[in-house]
């Protein structure tokens, strides 16, 4: 839309409103996390929805890879969003949204890892349905045997190095953020991120080794 | 090769790998129950009971309301009976009341006690004594507004059970105060042998001036000639 606008028609007064009130709507189509939740905390559940649209599936993969169970993740998936519903009344915009939100997931986590004590944590969790992608059936084999060892590697990190890492990757929380979610120290946190980094590459590498 | 650039060219070779991987979705039945429990949680809590604020708020202020009232005209006195509380009266009429009532009691159980003189009734004084205390008694438990009245009403009840308890005394079981009794009797026997010499005598009084006196003797008067 905004591409269509010329050097000339710029000029004009009329249009810098056209402007002003494009850039506007494309500002307000995409309120912030906290925006949201604060519009929720006032009863609109549309705002709700798109919060969780936009989070729901990230936190169910930090908890799948973090539990290696699917049930388990679904149960401590509910129970963080549970809290984070019942949390609205008092929310205040204090920290980014997404701190606060995995910060709840993972003190969910903890509280269900000692709940049941026989959570093994090195279970391989088993390959979803595949996607047709029209991949040639070597492609597929392929790719299929890379994911197996990434997930494979993934599961064999330290929990607190996956966290680390899932925390990274899901999220897209920087060192402090990681930190803070954590209850560690930023460099912990750094340092838990570097050694789990390191061994998922080191896994990739002997993939490609083994296609080579 | 710095360890930062190795760890930007590690993290994203790794993070490509990972977002490969990373394709899982929250099944629907989660979605569902997370966004039921979401849609709960906004609807607010109190929409039913809304409905009765504004009839409790009403229902609230008219009790507290009454009760107020209650509070402010009941006056708290287990000495009088209920029907008596019912009664809208003012202290000063209270006072009189209990005091004429005293009155009325002890001349009327001498009056008694007079009748009895032969058979002795010893209980009467004590029973005319504790009357008129009781008398007292309810006179001074009541708080009216007007203190003047009460104290009057005090003053007046204070006389009278003075003088009641010399015609208690002379009432008693001993013969001789009985005597000093009757010089004590404002109006004397000759005066009581009739009706009229006996209004005559009570008038008298009131023409002297001894207003309290000649309230005795017509209390006592009027109990003996009903019918006059």
């Amino acid at each position: 839309m905004l591409a269509n606008i010329t050097a000339a028609e710029l000029r004009r007064p009329a249009l810098f409103s056209r402007v002003a009130l494009a850039y506007a709507h494309a500002m307000d189509s995409k309120p912030a996390d906290s925006a949201l939740m604060l519009r929720y905390r006032d009863g609109d559940v549309a705002a709700f929805e798109e919060l969780y649209s936009r989070h729901k599936d990230s936190v169910y993969r930090y908890l799948l890879r973090l539990s290696q169970d699917r049930a388990a993740a679904e149960d401590v998936c509910q129970e963080a969003w549970g809290k984070i519903i019942k949390s609205r009344d008092n929310y205040q915009r204090t920290a980014k949204f997404t701190t606060f939100l995995y910060r709840v997931a993972h003190n969910c986590f903890i509280d269900y890892v000692r709940r049941n004590k026989r959570h093994a944590g090195n279970a391989v969790l088993e390959p979803e349905q595949c996607v047709d992608t029209g991949d040639s059936p070597e492609t597929l084999t392929e790719k299929a045997l890379a994911r197996q060892r990434l997930e494979s590697a993934l599961a064999d990190l330290p929990e607190e190095q996956r966290d680390a890492f899932l925390l990274h990757e899901e999220a897209g929380l920087n060192l402090d953020q990681i930190a803070a979610v954590t209850g560690a120290n930023r460099e912990a946190s750094k340092s838990r991120l570097r050694y789990a980094v390191a061994k998922l590459r080191a896994a990739i590498d002997e993939t490609e080794r083994d296609h080579d | 090769m710095t360890n930062e650039r190795f760890d930007r060219e590690n993290d994203s070779l790794v993070s490509a790998s990972y977002q490969d991987l990373a394709t899982e979705r929250t099944p629907e039945h989660l979605d569902d129950a997370i966004l039921r429990k979401a849609r709960a949680a906004a609807r607010p809590a109190y929409g039913r009971l809304r409905l009765w604020v504004r009839p409790l708020a009403w229902a609230a202020t008219i009790a507290i309301s009454l009760a107020i009232v209650l509070q402010v005209t009941q006056v708290p006195d287990p000495g009088f009976p209920a029907s008596e509380l019912s009664q809208p009266v003012t202290g000063n009429e209270v006072a009189k009341q209990a005091a004429d009532d005293a009155v009325a009691e002890t001349f009327g159980e001498v009056t008694d006690a007079a009748a009895r003189e032969s058979r002795g009734a010893k209980e009467m004084p004590a029973a005319g004594r504790l009357a008129t205390d009781s008398a007292a008694t309810r006179a001074d438990a009541f708080v009216p507004a007007d203190v003047e009245a009460l104290r009057e009403a005090e003053d007046m009840a204070r006389m009278r059970s003075g003088s009641d308890e010399v015609a208690l005394t002379a009432a008693g079981a001993a013969p001789a105060p009985l005597e000093k009794n009757d010089d004590q009797r404002f109006c004397d026997a000759e005066a009581r042998a009739t009706a009229a010499s006996w209004i005559q005598c009570i008038e008298q009084l009131e023409a002297n001036d001894k207003l309290m006196e000649a309230r005795a003797e017509r209390l006592v008067f009027e109990r003996t000639h009903p019918d006059y």
